[in-house]
């Protein structure tokens, strides 16, 4: 749906955005993660046609973003969620969405429709009349994502939808999302919000300028941290340990009374382990998978870039 | 161009006039002074008996003459706000966003600002009209209004003036990102009417058809140069980025 390839974008001497390529599949959520200035509003803004690029190519839903004749094409098919809201604060919520979708050319009933209907779903309906400048925030970012949806878009690119808002209008946000993924729209995030990327992504982009890295998030956590199983004993005793040394995994370590195995292949190396411990008398009170948080995993990836 | 897609924009922004009140206050004063105080001038100088029926005639033609200049005052705080205002209120990024044209989005400003401008400019016209033909009918016998150069200036010129006020405002908007300094950049956009306003009022210029035609001729070309200009340099990129 989304082909990136070697895109660059430069602000005079600046490289804003440098030679980044990635794919996303129809009905996927990536999430774009970086620190500020890392390119990720400049990545977007290229997407959704807002600015050009300086090279490489990038094609949405087939469509080229540096083809003139495309653009149009790509803006009909896609909704944009920028950083800051873009209401106009002098209209109603209706009026807001009315105005976006007229601008779509959407026909009357299904303009009206769709406006009923996001505006129900997102439980702001009773509001509809009320100026937007007397909205909250939450209200209003979940106002800005109906405006993006008014014209059912097939792809939703969102510029940190949840920034700002308290944690149960991010919670609201992050379940219409999540909702929206159900419903196989391809959704494009920029976030500073981990929990965010772990609830919803099925992909992340790690941008620093660079694009850093792209996979899924137990590829991701796997090639930062292995996969690891940690048994806890009751006591770590010589026998047990001795026992382990006739056992294949990749490593071992010892803490407290923690065992920390680095494995290769878990199905087979956890079962041989837990066999192994019990036979050499060993007694375990239990047995966990290390699973990380994506923030975690994230600033251990940073740190080993720097 | 899908005209329609203007006049959504356009529709949008009158909404958006009609709520802040500093727009609305910069809209109605002037062309309330117009209409209003420049009659209660010639009321007040009605009143001495000395005053020739042609020196009335004079003072009724030289602010008459104002309508050349004074309507292509209005425009600029409604025209600076289409493209600085919708930058400062973040508003400009989603409207980018979404599947209109250059033309169709200054297009659209340019109608949002020239429809509320010829109103209220045709409005003031109307009231001082009215408020003269009242003032001046005992001392005239006849009513002054309507007459064929007040006709030329309310058909022909006005609409012209204030056409290229918005452009030149929409054009000041898309290049400067402060909605004050646009604002004030555009009213001094006007002085040309001020030199064209003296030039008729002086007799350098004659009211004559032949005149008229070359001037209107010129206004034509000016506008159509003017709109050329303004879609030529409007930079999305630039406003996006630069503006930030």
């Amino acid at each position: 749906m989304i082909e990136v390839e070697n895109l660059s974008k430069k602000f005079d001497n600046m490289t804003a955005v440098d030679n980044i390529s990635f794919n996303i599949e129809e009905g996927e959520v990536f999430g774009f993660v970086g620190p500020n200035g890392a390119g990720k509003t400049t990545t977007i803004r290229m997407l959704t046609c807002l600015i050009s690029s300086t090279s490489g190519t990038a094609k949405i839903a087939g469509y080229d973003i540096n083809k003139k004749s495309d653009t149009l094409k790509i803006r009909k098919m896609i909704g944009l969620i920028p950083d800051n809201v873009g209401l106009y604060n002098e209209l109603s919520a209706y009026k807001n969405l009315d105005f976006c979708g007229k601008l779509y050319g959407m026909e009357n009933s299904k303009r009206e429709e769709n406006i009923k209907y996001f505006l129900k779903m997102l439980g702001i309906w009773d509001k509809k009349d009320i100026i937007v400048g007397k909205f909250s925030k939450g209200m209003k970012q979940k106002l800005a994502i109906a405006r993006a949806l008014i014209h059912d878009p097939e792809i939703l690119f969102l510029d940190e939808p949840t920034a700002n808002l308290d944690p149960s209008s991010s919670k609201t946000v992050r379940n219409f999302l999540i909702d929206l993924k159900q419903e196989n729209k391809t959704i494009f995030i920029n976030t500073h919000n981990f929990a965010e990327v772990q609830q919803i992504c099925d992909k992340i982009g790690i941008m620093n300028t660079k694009l850093l890295r792209v996979s899924t998030q137990k590829d991701f956590k796997e090639s930062i941290w292995g996969i690891k199983t940690i048994v806890q004993l009751d006591k770590v005793t010589d026998s047990v340990l001795n026992a382990l040394n006739n056992v294949s995994f990749k490593n071992m370590s010892v803490s407290g009374d923690k065992l920390i195995f680095d494995l290769n292949d878990p199905q087979k190396e956890n079962p041989a382990i837990i066999n192994t411990i019990v036979n050499a008398g060993g007694r375990i009170l239990y047995v966990t998978k290390l699973d990380p948080s994506l923030e975690d995993t994230y600033l251990k990836f940073l740190r080993e870039e720097n | 161009m899908n005209i329609r897609k203007s006049w959504v924009i356009a529709i949008k922004d009158f909404e958006i006039f009609k709520k802040k009140k500093e727009i609305l206050m910069s809209l109605f004063i002037f062309p309330l002074i117009m209409g209003i105080v420049f009659p209660l001038i010639i009321l007040g100088i009605i009143e001495d008996p000395n005053l020739k029926v042609h020196e009335l005639i004079t003072a009724i033609n030289t602010f008459s003459l104002l309508y050349i200049m004074l309507p292509g005052f209005i425009p600029p705080s409604l025209a600076s706000y289409s493209i600085v205002g919708e930058k400062t209120e973040k508003t400009l990024e989603p409207l980018l966003a979404s599947p209109i044209t250059d033309d169709e989005l200054l297009f659209g400003k340019i109608i949002a600002s020239f429809l509320p401008s010829i109103f209220i400019s045709y409005l003031s016209a109307l009231l001082f009209m009215l408020l003269i033909n009242i003032f001046t009918y005992d001392k005239l016998h006849y009513f002054f209004f309507p007459n064929w150069n007040m006709g030329v200036i309310l058909l022909l010129i006005i609409p012209f003036v204030i056409l290229l006020s918005v452009e030149v405002n929409v054009l000041i908007s898309s290049k400067i990102s402060d909605l004050r300094t646009a604002s004030q950049l555009g009213a001094l956009s006007m002085t040309p009417f001020l030199g064209l306003y003296f030039a008729f009022q002086t007799y350098l210029i004659g009211l004559n058809l032949f005149n008229l035609l070359v001037l209107i001729l010129f206004l034509v070309f000016l506008v159509v140069t003017l709109f050329i200009l303004t879609k030529s340099v409007f930079n999305r990129e630039k406003i996006l980025t630069k503006w930030d």
